[in-house]
């Protein structure tokens, strides 16, 4: 190769080898610089008889400027130990598993964690993943949504009057358009009506979620109230069935939470007939409402069942009968014996506002049989809690005898067992070693190889890399 | 050392013994040999494997020299093919060894590893050499040599010296 100036390309460390000199590298000619007379091809440099061209290497094995491969050439070297790879090959598959507290500790808390989020998740299943703004913002979009609802009465006004008998040429062609429209108004109609069911399902729906925000946030807004006034009340004020007979004295839903609460501890009050759902907003206010939720489960599972028959007076122990009951009780009394179901027309979900205020809609009620209902916090039924059979808004002799049934059980979600079964774990070769050995020699005690891999790995740790 | 002029049968054997992919006895893990103080010693996969008492029976170290290819074959237990575990091995670290010849290597005495060469179609094998001179390794007369770069051979050949 020649450069601009015509003169020979030279590389940096080598010379371009040419031997016949004609300014053409030796590498780029015709048969590798050799001339082409019949000298090169007979070259024999070894002297062995044989031609170089035939020898391997073209004879240039063994001419003095090969060298035996020894130590000295060699790189002689171990290999790099901060850029290893082979020992962490083969410390993947030894390293030292670690012991199964560890992990099990580990598992433990992970656990811990998991469950948690399960409550959080489950404790009200109308959540949705929307919160209550956009709840609120669709229904409002779903309710301009929804056409009114059409009665029978202006339904059959559309019908259109027969005018004449006789359907002849055009009279007869207006009675099939008529006919006609007439169908496509009636499939209008079942389509609208097909569609305002399904609006009406989303808006229960949604209202529901709303609803039980509503009841979240009050909730959590009574509990927060119930700290405060912990943390001034003795701690004895807190124990289940000490205000037995304190229902009636208070005034307000704020006033008789706290309270009521206190009593709702299981098998503190003593056994009533087993009443609605209505009565337990003490519960919500009560604590945290994981807590309540979980001793409503734990205690409605407990010692309601052997209850079976009408007319049983005396069956469980509402847990969450407070002392809103005994007034609850009275009352229901009352109506049995023939008093009007009025209030329940007026029981409503009281919103955050009213509750605030410490206004329940029962108290400015003027009936005088209303005044029992001053005392207990009629809120509605918060309509995620089991309340088969157990709507307060539902009066009667029959609902009476429904309600003296057991409740029905919450299903128990399937976790998995409390302890699951020991694995046999053996080093290197993962869990499943275990059904193809016997558990004897699997749980085998840890030998000296064992040991050894540890102190090795000790080693490798400590030394930081330098190696041998 | 034992030194055989044929390939073993595992080196073309079963293409999923020495499948990367697919073996799990096969380790990509490089390992070489050097000397030091007259001693040779392995280093890289086998030299781990060796730190941690996993001392192989046999082992068995092939070199194609068509493609300048080298293979070793760690026999453990009773040397079945299930009990074998396969890697790479440095062409320079057999050439020295079949050079050398030592009586024992890492421990393991020279019986106890075979070096398995095949003398068909053989071919250079650039290496650089530790000054960082580039050369050629080949095998030839029984020996393997180099040729390193003819610039470089005198100053090679004063330090070895």
């Amino acid at each position: 190769m020649v450069n601009a100036a015509g003169e020979p390309f030279k590389h940096d460390y080598i010379e371009t080898q040419d031997l016949n000199g004609n300014r053409l590298p030796d590498a780029l000619e015709p048969g590798g610089g050799a001339s082409n007379d019949d000298e090169t091809e007979m070259r024999d440099q070894n002297r062995n008889g044989i031609p170089d061209y035939l020898e391997p290497f073209g004879g240039s094995a063994n001419d003095d400027n090969s060298v035996e491969f020894d130590s000295n050439i060699h790189r002689n070297d171990p290999l790099d130990r901060t850029s290893r790879e082979a020992s962490g090959v083969v410390g993947a598959t030894f390293e030292p598993i670690e012991s199964a507290e560890d992990i099990g500790r580990r598992t433990d808390r992970a656990n811990a964690e998991v469950s948690k989020i399960f409550e959080e998740n489950e404790a009200n299943p109308n959540k949705t993943k929307f919160g209550k703004d956009a709840t609120s913002a669709r229904l409002q979009k779903l309710r301009k949504k929804r056409l009114p609802r059409s009665s029978i009465a202006r339904e059959l006004s559309r019908i259109p009057s027969q005018k004449e008998d006789t359907e002849n040429g055009l009279a007869l062609a207006k009675k099939v358009w008529q006919g006609m429209l007439a169908g496509a108004r009636t499939n209008r109609e079942y389509s609208d009506r097909e569609r305002n069911m399904k609006i009406d399902q989303e808006i229960k729906d949604l209202e529901r979620a709303e609803r039980d925000f509503d009841n979240e946030e009050r909730r959590r807004a009574a509990a927060d109230q119930q700290a405060r006034q912990n943390g001034k009340d003795k701690p004895e004020s807190t124990e289940p069935g000490n205000d037995g007979p304190s229902g009636p004295e208070h005034g307000g839903p704020n006033q008789s939470g706290p309270s009521g609460s206190e009593n709702g501890g299981p098998g503190g009050t003593p056994p009533n007939t087993p009443i609605n759902g209505a009565e337990q907003v003490p519960s919500p206010q009560a604590g945290a409402a994981t807590d309540s939720a979980a001793k409503d489960r734990a205690v409605t599972a407990g010692p309601v069942t052997g209850n079976a028959g009408l007319g049983m007076a005396i069956s469980a122990v509402n847990p969450v009968a407070g002392a809103a009951f005994t007034s609850i009780q009275t009352t229901l009394e009352q109506k049995e014996a023939g008093a009007s179901h009025l209030h329940s027309d007026q029981e409503q979900t009281p919103t955050i506002k009213s509750q605030k205020q410490g206004v329940s809609p029962a108290s400015t009620s003027p009936s005088p049989q209303k005044k029992h209902l001053v005392t207990a916090p009629n809120v509605a039924v918060p309509p995620h809690q089991n309340t088969l059979g157990r709507n307060p808004n539902r009066q009667g002799a029959l609902y009476t005898q429904a309600r003296a049934l057991a409740p029905t059980r919450t299903p128990t979600l399937s976790i998995g067992p409390q302890a699951p079964a020991p694995r046999i774990r053996v080093a290197g070769l993962g869990t499943g070693i275990g059904s193809f050995i016997s558990a004897a020699r699997a749980l085998a005690p840890r030998d000296q190889n064992y040991e050894l891999g540890v102190s090795w790995m000790k080693s490798q740790r400590d030394s930081e890399g330098r190696g041998r | 050392m034992n030194k055989i002029h044929n390939l073993p049968e595992w080196f073309n054997g079963h293409v999923e013994t020495l499948d990367v992919n697919r073996s799990a006895s096969f380790m990509p893990a490089n390992t070489i040999a050097f000397e030091r103080n007259g001693k040779f010693y392995f280093d890289g996969l086998l030299g781990a494997m060796l730190t941690l008492r996993r001392i192989p029976t046999t082992i068995e170290i092939a070199l194609d020299l068509s493609d300048m290819g080298c293979l070793m074959r760690l026999n453990y237990g009773d040397e079945t093919d299930e009990e074998a575990a396969y890697g790479p091995f440095e062409v320079e670290s057999f050439a020295l060894l079949w050079n050398a010849n030592p009586k024992s290597v890492h421990g393991i005495h020279g019986n106890r590893i075979s070096l398995c060469l095949s003398d068909a179609d053989a071919t250079c094998y650039p290496i650089i050499c530790p000054p960082g001179v580039m050369g050629e390794l080949f095998y030839y007369n029984g020996k393997f040599r180099v040729n390193p770069d003819p610039e470089f051979a005198d100053e090679l050949l004063d330090d070895a010296a």
